[in-house]
C-alpha cells in the first residue's frame, strides 16, 4: 500500500509540499522524504474559509486559464479564440507545468491526419460519426474504472480523494460522450463491450502503480494532443463542445498523474518510466495497427468462406430454421 | 470439495465459487468491470472468488462452464450463413471471428487462465444450468422449471422435471422449442424499434405498457403465437435472426415496420409519467409505442402462462420454477402466478444469464456425488471496508463537483462533505429516517452485494414512497431512469395488510422475492409515487432478522408512528451497473442529487 503524507505550508509566499518519511519502491506505507518544486507546482494549494485542501484536476487547468490571470505574449488572445492559454501545450509539447516533452512531430502527423479524415468520414455520416463518439464514452469509461482499480493500492486520504476526483471527470467524459453520441442518428448507436485488460496489478505492488501512473500520464498526453484535432474536425457543435472541454480538463490529469509518479520515484525515475510507457504505447499501437491489417485479410478471407459455404448450406439451413423445433 | 461456476455468453457474465453444498461466493463481472451486462470472460470475478476462499485453480475439483460451444456455434453458424443470404456478407466475419478465436475453445481458454488441468474443465448445456439455477435457488424438493432463454445452443425454451433423488439433482428435459422460436428475441426486437439500446433499456420498453392500449395485439399473435402443443412460435420473417453480435445488426426486418410503423426516433424524450398524475401525451406518435408495448405485453403474459401451464402439465408438478431475462420483471412473474392454480412460482435471484454460473456449479457438484445445494441468502457478493473512501471524501469540496455533476441535476448546494460515524444501526436507522421523512434521497451501501439486477437490500437507493415529489426528484435526479420505471417498496409483514389483500404475499417467499400485487384502492392515492396506472404495486420483505441493517430504518419509522415502508431502487444511475463498492457510491453521491450515502455505519452528506 502506498500513502503519501502532505504538509503544505506557505514559506516567503510561496507554495511549496514538504514530503515526510521516505521508504522508496516499498509496498508498504511510505511518503517521499524531499522537496520537489516540480512536484510542488503539480499540486496547488489553496485555502478557502480556514479549510486547506489541494486544486485537482481540470481546476487546475481552469484556475490557470482563467480570465484576468497574467500570462505572457498572446494568451488573452488565444483565451478569447477559447484555446489553451499555454503555446507549448497546443503542440503537445509541454515544459514547465510538470509535463515531460513529447515528440511534437509523431503528434503533428497524427493530429493532421485526424483533421483530414474527419472531414471525409465523421461527417457525412452520421451513424458512423454516432457509433465513434459511443466509442470514446466506451474509452473514458475504461480510463475511469483504471482509475478505481488502482484506488486499491492508495491510503493516503488526499490522493484517494483527488483519484476519487479525476475518476469523476472521466466518468462525466464518459456520460457526455454517450449523451452526443445518440444525438446524431435516430437509432441508438451501438456501445461495444470490450474486455478490460488492467494497467495496474495488484500483484505487483508499487512497480504496477508506478507503472500505472506512468501509463496513465502518457495516455492523458495522447488524448491531450488529439482531442484539439477532434474538436476542430468532427462538425457537430454538441459533440465539439464536448471535446474541448474535455481537452480542458486532461490537463489536470496529466499534472496528476505525473505528480503521483514523481513522488514515487522523483525526476529522473519519472522520465525514465514515461518513457517506458511511450515505448509500451508504441508496440501497442503497432501490434493493434497489425491486427488491423489481419482484421482486413479475414475479412476477405470469410467473405469467400461465407460465399462459398453458404451456398451450400443456404437450403438445409434455411429448412432447419423454418422447421417447426 | 470446491466447484467454480462460469458463465460468458451474449450477455452478464459471471463466476459462482461453490463449497460443500453452499455458493460461498458469486457475482456478475459487470460489478467489477463497469461494463454493463460484461459478456466478456468473468476474469475478475472469478479471482475474487477464489481469492475470498483462499484458493486457486489448481485445488478447484473442477470447472464448469455454463455453455455447450459447439452447440452454440452450430446455431450460430447456420443462421449467419442461412439466413438472408446473401445480404448478410458483411456481419458474417464480425460474427464468426469470436468463435474461433476463443469461444469455441473456451475449456483450453479456461484451463490456461485458471491454471486447471484440462480434464477438469467441464461445459454443461446452457438451458440445464438455468435450470438447475432456477430450482436450486427456490428450495423446492420437486417441481417444473420453465427455461426461457436463447443465447445459448438450439434451445430457446425448455421444460424440465427437477427434484432431489438423495441429494442428487435430477433434471429430465421434457420439451422445449428451437431457435429461432425464442421469446427474448421479440421482445429484444420490439425494444429496438422502440428506440431502446440492446439489453440496456429492454426492461424500459414494457415499462411504457402501463400507458397504452393492447390495438396491435393482433398483429402482434401473427408474429408471436403458441402452437397446439402449447409451445411458443415465433414467426421469423419479422425479425432478425442473424446473431445480434455485431454493432451494426437490427433485430427487425422491413414486415415489422410495415405492421407496426415506422421505428420510434431514439432521440424522442419520453412524456410519460408512472404515476396516475402528470401523464401527459406530446404526440401521437409516443401513443403508438405505448399501445405496442401493451400490445406485446398481453401476448408475451399469454405465452408465458401457457407455457407455464404446459410445463405443469408435462411434470405432473403444481410448482413451477422460471428462469430466463424476461423473468427479472416482476410483472411477467405475476402473470404466471396469477394462473398459477395453488402452486408455488419460484424465481432466482438471478434469473438471467449471470445465474447460470450458479446452476452450473450446482449440477456439476451432484454428479460429483457432492450434498445438496441450498442458497439462503442471495447477498454472496463482495464487501469493502469503507473507512479509507471516508477518510478520502471528507476532504472533498462538493463545489468542485459543479461541472462534473450530471446535466440534469441541479448545482450542488454545500461547501463541504460531512461524515458522520454512528455507534450502532439503530442511530442510524433513526437518522435515516428522519432523512426520509424530509424528502431526502438516500443511498445505502453496507455489507456483501446481492446476485443479479433485481432490488438489492445492500446496494440500494431510499425514498419516502408516500413522497410523490421525492419519487420523482430521486427517479429522475438521481437514479436517472425513465419516468415510468417502477420502483419497488420494501416493507415488514406487519405493514402488508395496509397495502394489499393479495395473498400470494402470505405465502413463504424467498428472501429476494419481487411480488407485482393489486394495491388496495384507498392506498393508490397515498401511494402515488410507487403504484402504476394498473393500480399495481411491486413489493419486497425486508426480513427483521440481523443480516439486514436495512430493517433498522423501518423500525425507526415505525417509532415514529410512520408506516415501515420504503421505496427501492439499485443503487446506480442510468444504465450503468449497480454500484459494488464504496467508491463507485461515492462518484454517485457527487454526480447526483443524492442527499445522504450511508456506508456501513457513517453517514455522508452535503453541508454548508
Amino acid at each position: 500500500m502506498i500513502a503519501f503524507k502532505f504538509d503544505y505550508s506557505r514559506d516567503n509566499g510561496e507554495r511549496r509540499r514538504e514530503c515526510l518519511h521516505k521508504q522508496p519502491r516499498h509496498p508498504a506505507t511510505f511518503a517521499c522524504q524531499h522537496q520537489s518544486r516540480e512536484v510542488a507546482r503539480t499540486f496547488d494549494v489553496v485555502q478557502t474559509g480556514g479549510v486547506t485542501r489541494a486544486l485537482c484536476g481540470g481546476e487546475r487547468a481552469r484556475r490557470r486559464c482563467a480570465p484576468g490571470r497574467k500570462r505572457k505574449g498572446g494568451a488573452a488572445r488565444r483565451r478569447a479564440k477559447g484555446q489553451p492559454c499555454d503555446s507549448r501545450e497546443r503542440h503537445g509539447a509541454c515544459r514547465g507545468n510538470g509535463y515531460l516533452p513529447t515528440d511534437g512531430r509523431l503528434l503533428l502527423f497524427r493530429r493532421g491526419l485526424i483533421r483530414i479524415l474527419l472531414p471525409l468520414t465523421w461527417r457525412p455520416f452520421a451513424k458512423f460519426r454516432a457509433a465513434r463518439l459511443a466509442r470514446f464514452g466506451v474509452t473514458e469509461l475504461d480510463s475511469a474504472w483504471q482509475i478505481l482499480h488502482a484506488l486499491d493500492a492508495l491510503d493516503d486520504p488526499g490522493t484517494r480523494c483527488r483519484v476519487l476526483q479525476h475518476a469523476l471527470e472521466e466518468m462525466h467524459h464518459a456520460s457526455e460522450f454517450a449523451r452526443v453520441s445518440r444525438l446524431p442518428h435516430p437509432s441508438v448507436p451501438p456501445t461495444p463491450t470490450p474486455e478490460r485488460h488492467a494497467i495496474f496489478r495488484r500483484e505487483q505492488g508499487t512497480q504496477g502503480l508506478i507503472a500505472y501512473a506512468a501509463y496513465a500520464c502518457v495516455g492523458e498526453e495522447d488524448v491531450l494532443a488529439q482531442f484539439d484535432a477532434y474538436a476542430s474536425g468532427v462538425g457537430d457543435k454538441d459533440a465539439e463542445q464536448v471535446f474541448r472541454e474535455a481537452r480542458l480538463d486532461e490537463h489536470g490529469h496529466v499534472g496528476l498523474c505525473r505528480g503521483l509518479l514523481v513522488g514515487l520515484v522523483g525526476e529522473s525515475g519519472a522520465r525514465r518510466e514515461l518513457t517506458l510507457a511511450r515505448l509500451r504505447r508504441l508496440w501497442e499501437a503497432w501490434t493493434r495497427l497489425g491486427r488491423d491489417l489481419g482484421d482486413v485479410g479475414s475479412v476477405v478471407f470469410f467473405g469467400s468462406l461465407y460465399l462459398v459455404l453458404g451456398s451450400f448450406a443456404f437450403v438445409p439451413g434455411w429448412h432447419r430454421l423454418h422447421s417447426r423445433g | 470439495m470446491r466447484i467454480l461456476g462460469l458463465s460468458a455468453c451474449d450477455a452478464d457474465a459471471g463466476a459462482v465459487l461453490w463449497e460443500n453444498g453452499r455458493v460461498i461466493a458469486g457475482a456478475a463481472e459487470e460489478r467489477f468491470t463497469r461494463q454493463s451486462h460484461d459478456p466478456n470472460f468473468p476474469q475478475f470475478s472469478a479471482s475474487w472468488a477464489l481469492g475470498l476462499a483462499g484458493t486457486g485453480g489448481p485445488e478447484l475439483d473442477a470447472v464448469v462452464f455454463a455453455d455447450d460451444p459447439g452447440a452454440t456455434f452450430s446455431r450460430v453458424l447456420v443462421s449467419a450463413l442461412s439466413e438472408r443470404f446473401p445480404w448478410s456478407l458483411t456481419s458474417f466475419a464480425p460474427i464468426i471471428k469470436p468463435w474461433l478465436a476463443e469461444r469455441l475453445w473456451v475449456r483450453d481458454g479456461i484451463s490456461r487462465r485458471l491454471d486447471i488441468h484440462p480434464d477438469r474443465v467441464q461445459c454443461v448445456p446452457r438451458p440445464f444450468a438455468m435450470a438447475a439455477n432456477a430450482f436450486v435457488s427456490s428450495g423446492l424438493s420437486e417441481s417444473a422449471v420453465l427455461v426461457i432463454d436463447s443465447a445459448g445452443g438450439w434451445q430457446c425454451s425448455s421444460i424440465f422435471a427437477a427434484s432431489w433423488e438423495s441429494d442428487r439433482l435430477v433434471l429430465e428435459l421434457l420439451g422445449g422449442t428451437q431457435w429461432p422460436h425464442a421469446l427474448d428475441l421479440a421482445v429484444n426486437a420490439f425494444a429496438s424499434h422502440g428506440g431502446f439500446a440492446k439489453r440496456d433499456e429492454e426492461a424500459l420498453y414494457l415499462d411504457l405498457a402501463a400507458h397504452g392500449d393492447p390495438l396491435f395485439a393482433d398483429r402482434i399473435r401473427r408474429m408471436i403465437s403458441t402452437s397446439t402443443d402449447g409451445m411458443i412460435d415465433i414467426e421469423s420473417s419479422f425479425f432478425n435472426l442473424s446473431p445480434g453480435t455485431t454493432e451494426s445488426s437490427v433485430s427487425y426486418t422491413p414486415a415489422l415496420v410495415n405492421l407496426c410503423g415506422p421505428p420510434r426516433d431514439a432521440r424522442r424524450p419520453w412524456p410519460c409519467e408512472a404515476t396516475p398524475s402528470g401523464k401527459a401525451w406530446v404526440d401521437p406518435e409516443d401513443k403508438r409505442f405505448a399501445d405496442l408495448a401493451a400490445s406485446l405485453e398481453v401476448v408475451i403474459d399469454q405465452a408465458l402462462t401457457t407455457l407455464a401451464h404446459r410445463a405443469r402439465t408435462l411434470s405432473n408438478f403444481a410448482d413451477v420454477c422460471l428462469s430466463g431475462t424476461v423473468f427479472a420483471d416482476p410483472r411477467r412473474v405475476a402473470a404466471v402466478r396469477a394462473n398459477a392454480s395453488g402452486g408455488r412460482v419460484a424465481v432466482p435471484p438471478d434469473p438471467g444469464s449471470g445465474g447460470a454460473a450458479l446452476g452450473a456449479a450446482a449440477l456439476a457438484a451432484s454428479e460429483r456425488g457432492g450434498p445438496r445445494t441450498t442458497l439462503p441468502s442471495s447477498a454472496v457478493g463482495r464487501s469493502w471496508d469503507a473507512n479509507r473512501d471516508i477518510a478520502a471524501i471528507r476532504l472533498a469540496d462538493p463545489r468542485y463537483w459543479q461541472r462534473f455533476r450530471r446535466r440534469d441535476c441541479a448545482v450542488v448546494s454545500g461547501c463541504r462533505v460531512v461524515a458522520d460515524t454512528y455507534e450502532n444501526g439503530e442511530q442510524v436507522g433513526e437518522r435515516v429516517a428522519s432523512a426520509l421523512g424530509a424528502g431526502a434521497s438516500v443511498g445505502w451501501l453496507e455489507g456483501r452485494f446481492s446476485l443479479g439486477r433485481g432490488p438489492d437490500l445492500h446496494r440500494t437507493l431510499l425514498v419516502d414512497p408516500f413522497n410523490v415529489d421525492a419519487v420523482r426528484r430521486l427517479r429522475r435526479h438521481v437514479a436517472g431512469v425513465a419516468p415510468t420505471r417502477p420502483l419497488v417498496v420494501g416493507l415488514t409483514e406487519a405493514c402488508l395488510d395496509h397495502v394489499t389483500d393479495d395473498l400470494v404475499m402470505r405465502a413463504k417467499l424467498l428472501p429476494w422475492e419481487v411480488v407485482c400485487v393489486q394495491a388496495k384502492p384507498g392506498v393508490s392515492a397515498s401511494l402515488a409515487g410507487v403504484v402504476d396506472h394498473a393500480g399495481k404495486i411491486q413489493l419486497m420483505l425486508v426480513p427483521p432478522s440481523a443480516g439486514f441493517r436495512l430493517s433498522e430504518v423501518l423500525h425507526a419509522l415505525a417509532a415514529v408512528g410512520q408506516l415501515p415502508m420504503v421505496a427501492l431502487a439499485p443503487l446506480c444511475e442510468g444504465a450503468w451497473p449497480p454500484a459494488a463498492s464504496p467508491a463507485d457510491a461515492i462518484l454517485l453521491f457527487m454526480r447526483t442529487e443524492l442527499d445522504l450515502l450511508v456506508l456501513d455505519l457513517t453517514i455522508i452528506r452535503k453541508e454548508n
